[in-house]
């Protein structure tokens, strides 16, 4: 099994994994999605919120804001010293006061640790009109996807077979697969249709082409054949920007390992092997 | 802490005890004002 | 991770796990099945949220627990081979 990176840079990762199955690729994707633990706020008291919007909403808007995140220095709750009572280990605080007129934004959101700061400066929490006012306290703790959508580190995380395209003798250069390709991977040279360079991996696996292929009355058979490869995947994974991509990936691989592990010792403990 | 009110016509604060009614103006119609109290919520 | 062997003979074993989910039950008995001597690898859940419960049959030749092992040994090889693999693509 090998990973080669397409592309990879703070934000956005695109990879083949080569050699693999689908169970174990689709293991990793959901590794990357909901077991990745990144900081969300959790917990808001609201000391005045006179608003057009409940509190309640209010506060579920702030929750979606995604945080900065190092996790070399937070760590979930439940693994924390302060048994999670709360400490400035599993827990960055926040602060927000603001009077209308004018919009609230996430930059108005202060943490009490800078490196804890919401990713976007942008993000419209509320509007506020005249005599309007937002005063409140956020407390953000670290938890994964698996317990609410708030703490997912990726917004974009998802893989599909390797596109394999042939073309049969019969091809007679008509074009018409490659008027009907939504990605433009095709093209006609010297009176046969052929891929694109460097184009293939663009592939969406729509099988539209081999629709026109057929309606073009070349016979029974279409000439041109898109087929899924099972043993490679295509990756593609997108943060938040609350952690890197790459530090997703690596949790996400090492989090797999830690409960292999867990599982090869406490069968080797049963079994008597050790 | 009773609740307190605001008259929808003279928005003076009105507190009830037995009419729904504004005792400056005779209006019937109130709002509700928000509580000074401290809210804790939960951001899901 | 906290199991329950709930049947365990020399060919079959019946294996509760407290709090797993998909994302690894998936993965375990895909790998399960890859190898030749297992019958049947597989895991049901009686509700969404209830926990697993792991069937695995083999021909006799290896009992349960040592083929579980194999196959953990084996994620734990991919896993460590792809985090290698990030690695060094990074420091490149």
């Amino acid at each position: 099994m090998e990973i080669i990176f397409g592309r990879l840079d703070n934000n956005n990762a695109r990879f083949t994994l080569t050699e693999t199955r689908t169970a174990f690729a689709n293991a990793f994707r959901r590794a990357m999605i909901s077991e990745v633990p990144t900081l969300a706020i959790d917990q808001v008291r609201i000391y005045d919120n006179t608003s057009v919007l409940f509190d309640e909403m209010l506060a579920h808007r702030l929750g979606l804001i995604p945080l900065r995140t190092d996790l070399t220095t937070y760590v979930p709750a439940g693994e924390c010293s302060c048994g999670g009572a709360g400490c400035t280990h599993c827990t960055a605080t926040y602060t927000l006061s603001v009077e209308g007129p004018r919009m609230v934004f996430s930059r108005d959101l202060i943490p009490q640790d800078p490196t804890t700061a919401p990713c976007h400066d942008e993000i419209p929490i509320i509007k506020l009109s005249e005599n309007q006012k937002v005063v409140l306290e956020a407390r953000a703790t670290v938890n994964t996807g698996k317990e609410h959508a708030k703490w997912q580190p990726t917004i974009a995380c998802g893989y599909k077979n390797y596109p394999e395209i042939t073309f049969s003798e019969n091809c007679d250069g008509c074009g018409m697969c490659v008027e009907e390709c939504p990605r433009g991977i095709l093209t006609v040279k010297e009176g046969k249709a052929q891929v694109v360079a460097e184009k293939q991996e663009e592939c969406l696996l729509c099988r539209l082409c081999e629709e026109a292929c057929m309606a073009g009355g070349i016979g029974s058979e279409p000439s041109i054949r898109i087929k899924g490869d099972e043993t490679r995947k295509i990756f593609v994974v997108e943060g938040d920007e609350s952690l890197p991509v790459q530090e997703i990936i690596e949790r996400a691989l090492m989090h797999l390992r830690q409960k292999s592990e867990d599982l090869h010792t406490i069968v080797s403990q049963l079994s008597g092997v050790t | 802490m009773p609740a307190t009110y605001k008259c929808a016509r003279c928005k003076h604060k009105v507190e009830i005890d037995v009419n729904v009614r504004c005792p400056y103006c005779g209006n019937r119609i109130l709002f509700k004002e928000r509580g000074a109290g401290i809210k804790d919520l939960k951001a899901r | 991770m906290n199991i329950e062997i709930r049947e365990l003979t020399a060919d079959r074993a019946r294996i509760l796990f407290h709090g797993e989910g998909h994302t690894f039950m998936n993965m375990l008995t895909d790998e399960l099945l890859e190898n030749p001597v297992v019958g049947i690898a597989k895991y049901t859940m009686e509700f969404q949220f209830s926990d697993p419960e792991l069937v695995v049959t083999t021909d006799g030749s290896k009992d349960p627990l040592t083929v579980i092992r194999e196959a953990c040994e084996h994620l734990r090889g991919y896993c460590d081979e792809l985090l290698e693999n990030v690695r060094t693509a990074v420091s490149k």
